[in-house]
Parts: structure tokens; sequence; C-alpha cells
């Protein structure tokens, strides 16, 4: 077996995680416009896009700016949202000059006939909820009647759909392909097998592909495709050091499964040129998703850092001419 | 104040204290890695520890109190309390027995004892000792568990198993009942003594004593639950010389509770509670008595509900959990 490569899936290779609204350690809401957009699909130098940069964009939200847990990783560090705070994500993320739509403008500045994948990750039905709140007349109750959080999931991603139609045809000269929905529990909790089950079905059916981020060593991964997903991601954890890669990388090449690399500065012993360089020739051909910390990309962009270069010669395969350990260091 | 519990649920007892805190008007959040066929779900979150370790950054910034469960923390060699403690943010770790109990210490007041769950005496030592560099204060339920790391904590505070008593309805044992049911729930036969229980069962079935009896096990803590509601005696654990969940919950439903209680340790409870203690050596007698003196369970019954209204209903414990975050989060106050 080998990784999960860009052109056994059909997708494009180098993806980045764009967070909006808050995140457990950021309370301030995270929106994303072109300026911020731009550094991460193009690689800008003195204002001139001179090449593309990431080929994919993966929109996730995590906590509502209430304190609404959204997405698994907010599990813990909010209350449970309801219907309508599912909807307020569809239109936070379809909000006018930000997100989806400076997507679409952004990519318009993108090289001649280069293109962007969108991926919207899936908020997570939590199985606890008693009072989700009304969807198409009738009110859901997670706990009482588990069937109910498959209904809400597909219900969200029609309302996505039908925003990302609207939207999408106001900008005719855009270049981005909507590709699909992320579901981002890392953990195959056995009440979810069911829901990623219908849910696959569902994006199936409408032509979408199915993304699953996972952790590196959770349990099941190596037979995930049976529910349906379309690509698998492996993430091992940066914060306990570079060394965790190498058998992330292994088990992801064995399973025919891409990585994620996720990096933060205030975390991570190790600066991302580090990363870079430690994983440049390990996992190439894999389909990969960069996490990094909201605007950092633009940041390094902005101050000409060596950590701008360095990610950009990394996603191209460009051996870097002078490399400098210390881009994207510990901040 | 926001509580983060974790990682582990032993007896449903994150959930409940968690909910019993949020009552209280505190922010609490309870992670399990530990899923078992009991099948607890209420107010925790299921994760598994790779999910868990990779929140520990997040986790540490937003939570103020971290009360950790049997003798584990969010990360598996324990990297996440250097950075708590080096934030000066409270810590106690909740030790429940098995994490702890070494043979040595556990035989020298009680031949019955069965520790082979525990981890082997060296590597508890090393636990314990990695542990307490940073955490300076540990929870038991009772004083059984209490010998075990006293020595290793600058406090250990005696916190009790928690239940929602109120939540209960109790149903007493029939005073007509002509042939009792008795209830035994072995999570762990070995450990609580099933051999020694059914031993006394089959004998006293020989000896034509008219009752019933049912092995509840491979069940979710729901349904064991209402499998205890129709009991009309329940066997508890009758080797450790401690009682646990299971008496709690049938003293609540108001059912005769049959289990071991060291001598030793009787004096160290609030009250003498009111369960009919027997070891292997006298599980016969007292099963007998009960069977015969149908008033005798339902006197017991009556007593056990008090008892548990008492110490373990869940808002009472919830209010000694509350002083010793106090407590702990005061000395963090002190030493910064």
């Amino acid at each position: 077996m080998a990784f999960l490569t860009a052109v056994e899936s059909g997708v494009q290779p180098h993806m980045i995680r764009c967070g909006i609204l808050c995140s457990p350690s950021a309370p301030r809401c995270r929106r994303w416009r072109v300026d911020q957009l731009l550094p991460c699909l193009a690689f800008v130098q003195s204002g001139k896009v001179l090449d593309q940069c990431f080929e994919g964009v993966l929109f996730e939200a995590d906590l509502s700016c209430r304190g609404e847990m959204i997405s698994p990783r907010s599990m813990g560090f909010g209350q449970p949202p309801t219907a309508r705070t599912w909807l307020d994500v569809v239109e936070e993320l379809f909000r006018p000059e930000q997100n989806v739509p400076a997507l679409l403008q952004t990519s318009q500045r993108l090289p001649a006939g280069r293109q962007v994948d969108l991926w919207i990750a899936l908020p997570y039905p939590f199985e606890n909820q008693p009072g989700f709140g009304t969807v198409r007349g009738k009110r859901l109750n997670f706990q009482s009647n588990p069937e109910h959080r498959t209904e809400a999931v597909v219900w969200w991603m029609e309302q996505v759909c039908r925003r990302w139609q609207r939207t999408s045809r106001r900008v005719p000269s855009h270049r981005v392909v909507f590709r699909g929905f992320a579901w981002t529990r890392s953990m195959l909790w056995p009440a979810d097998h069911g829901v990623i089950r219908e849910v696959a079905e569902w994006v199936h059916r409408n032509q979408l592909k199915l993304m699953w981020c996972y952790h590196d060593r959770t349990e099941g991964a190596d037979s995930a495709g049976e529910l349906g997903f379309d690509l698998c991601l492996n993430r091992p954890l940066l914060a306990r050091g570079i060394h965790r890669i190498d058998a992330a990388a292994a088990f992801a090449e064995q399973h025919g499964h891409g990585v994620i690399l996720a990096w933060d500065g205030a975390r991570c012993p190790d600066s991302l040129t580090e990363v870079l360089q430690a994983v440049r020739n390990r996992i190439r051909e894999a389909v990969q998703l960069l996490e990094l910390p909201f605007g950092v990309v633009g940041q390094w962009c902005q101050q000409a850092e060596p950590a701008y270069r360095a990610l950009y010669q990394y996603i191209r395969g460009i051996e870097a001419q002078n490399g400098d350990s210390k881009g994207g260091a510990r901040t | 104040m926001r509580v983060l519990q974790c990682p582990t649920e032993i007896a449903g007892q994150m959930g409940i204290l968690t909910k019993a805190l949020a009552r209280a008007g505190i922010e609490s959040t309870a992670y399990n890695t530990f899923h078992s066929y009991l099948g607890y779900r209420d107010h925790i979150y299921n994760v598994d520890p790779y999910e868990l370790e990779a929140m520990m950054g997040d986790a540490i910034q937003h939570f103020d109190v971290f009360h950790f469960h049997y003798g584990q923390t969010m990360a598996p060699d324990f990297a996440d309390l250097p950075e708590i403690f080096r934030l000066g943010k409270p810590m106690v770790m909740h030790h429940w027995g098995n994490d702890v109990r070494t043979h040595a210490l556990a035989s020298a007041n009680n031949p019955y004892v069965y520790t082979g769950d525990s981890p082997p005496p060296e590597q508890i030592h090393q636990t314990l000792t990695q542990i307490t560099r940073y955490v300076r204060h540990a929870i038991v339920q009772d004083h059984e568990v209490y010998a075990y790391v006293a020595s290793y904590y600058k406090r250990v505070h005696v916190v009790p198993i928690a239940l929602d008593v109120r939540s209960i309805q109790p149903s007493p044992p029939s005073v007509k009942e002509d042939r009792p049911l008795i209830v035994h729930a072995p999570t762990n036969p070995l450990f609580k003594g099933t051999a020694y229980i059914e031993e006394a069962i089959e004998t006293l079935r020989e000896q034509g004593l008219r009752f019933r009896y049912q092995r509840v096990e491979n069940v979710s803590n729901q349904e064991a639950l209402a499998l205890y509601r129709s009991a009309d005696i329940v066997v508890d654990q009758i080797l450790c010389g401690s009682y646990g969940l299971l008496a709690v919950e049938s003293m609540s439903l108001g059912k005769p509770v049959v289990g071991y209680i060291r001598e030793d340790l009787v004096k160290t409870f609030p009250e003498t509670p009111p369960i009919v203690s027997a070891n292997p050596d006298q599980v016969y007698d007292a099963l007998k008595e009960l069977i015969q003196n149908p008033v005798l369970r339902v006197e017991k019954g009556r007593q056990g509900r008090l008892y548990a209204e008492r110490h373990h209903a869940a808002e009472v414990v919830a209010q000694q959990l509350l002083r010793v975050y106090r407590e702990i989060s005061n000395e963090v106050d002190v030493r910064s």
C-alpha cells in the first residue's frame, strides 16, 4: 500500500485548515478575508502573486462566539449548541466578503489554470443533548432518539449546499471546487458509526466526498473506509515532538491514508521549518492537511519570514536553497 | 470556577459529581477514556486517550481546577502535570482502590482481600512518586483506600461515593415475600468474592431454604439498577473490607445489603454503615438470617436508605468536594 495521493483521490494534495468563529484557547472570533486567504493560497512577495501555494481549504467552526460547542475539538469547552447555532455557522461560512465568499474572490487572483478545493467540516452532534431544537418542523432530541443526530447533520449539509449554489453563482469566474465535507471527530465512537454511514451515503449521492481527520493510533482507523470515508488523514501529535511523525506516516502509508501536520509555535517544541524538513521526503506524495494558528501565514508573508518561503517550497516540492531552521520558531 | 475531571469513569462518579457540581453552580466537564459494558454516558464526554491528549493544551488553559481519577491524567506519562503546576492551577488525584491497593498493605488487616487487579507494588510506588511531584492532595472514598496513599500526599481527603439518591425512588422489600430474591452483580467476580457467595447460596439451596438468586452482569448500569429494584437482598463485595457503588445504589433503593466491612474500619465511617457485614466465612450465616427474617430485611433496607441520604447523596458529597477544591485553590494562591 502507499499514501493516499492526489491523483488517486482526485483531490488537491495540500490543504490548509481555516478555523472560523472562536476556539477553545482563543476567544476572539476568526474570520478569513481575502487578505488573509491570499498568502495561503498563493506565494505572495511584495504584494505580487508569484505562484500557487495551498490548493485546498478546510473551513471548520469550533466554538460559537456565545460559547456553544460546534466541532469535536470544542467538546467540553462550552454549552451544547442548538439548530439555531448550526444555522449561524452556515451564515458565518457564507458571510459576505469573508470565509467562503472570500475564498471565491481569492481564487480569481491565482495564476491561470489553478483551482482550489473547498472542504467544510461538519458540526458534531453531541449525543447527550436532549433539546437540539426544531428542524423541518420536528423537535430533535439526540439523547432519546439517536437517529435525530443523522437527521440534523443531513439537514445541515443541505443548508450548506444550498448556500454554496447561491453564493458561487454570484462569482462566475471563481476557481473553487466544492469537494465535500469532513468528519473531524477522531474517535470512531460506536454510536457515531450509523451517523457516519448515512452521512457518507448522502454525500456520495450528491457527488461529493467525505474526509475523516483522526489522531494517530485511533482504534479502527485501519478499517475506517468501511464506514464510507473517501479520504482518511492521520494526525501525529506534534506537541510531543517530530519523532511522532514517523509512526503516523508509516501507518498512513500502510493503509492508503493522508497525513495532517498540526503545528502551533506556542505548543510544539520544534519550529515549522524543522517539521517540514523532517517530513519533506517522508510524506511528499501524501495528501496532507496543515493546521496552523489563525493568521500566522499572512503574518509571515507580510514580514517576509523565512517560514513563509519554507512553507511554499515544501508545498511546491522545491528544495530549500539555504535552510533556516529557525523559520516559524516557537512564539 | 471551571473544573476538569478525567480520564476514567469509575462507578459513574465523574458524571454524578459533574451533575451535582452544576447544581451547585460550578462548571464541570468530565472526559472518560475507559469504556466498558456499563455504558456510562450521563454528564461525561466519552473520548479516547488520543483525543484527550490532543485537547490537553486547550484544557490546561481553559480549566481552573484539575480533578484526576484512578492515578491517571490527560497524558499517558503525566506530561500535563508540570505545565499545570507551572501555571499554579490546583490539582487533586482521586484514587479508587485497585489503582493503589498493594497486597502487602491490604493483607495486613484483611486475609480475604484480592489484589490481583492491582498493578505490581513497584509500579504503584513509581506512579505515586511521579504524581506527587506535582499533586499534593488526594481524594479517597474511605479509609480502606486511605492507607495506601497517605504516606505519599501532603493531605488525603475522604469523600464518599456519590449517588443521585434523591432521584432514586425507594423500593423496599416486601415483608410478605416468602421466596426472597438475592441479587449479586459481580463486575469483577474475583474481587467481589463471587465464588464464596455462590458457594453459600448453593449450600442454602441444598438445605431447602426458599429463595431465588440472580447474578447480574454484562448489562448497562441503567439496566442493572432496574434489576436491583426487584431484589429482596443484595450482596455487594465480601473480600475487600469496605463497600462500593452497588451497596450505595442498593441502600438508596431501600434494600438490605450484605458486604464485608473490616472491623477496624467501622469506626472510620461517619456512622456505622447499616450493611450486614459478612466475609467468606460468614456469608452463609448472614444470608440465611436475611432469607429467614423478612422483618430484618425491611429494617436493614430502611436504615440503608437513611444512611445513603445522609452520606452519599450527590449534593452532600458535592459540598465536601467543593471544600476540597477551595482548600487546594487557597493553597495554590498562597504558594504563588
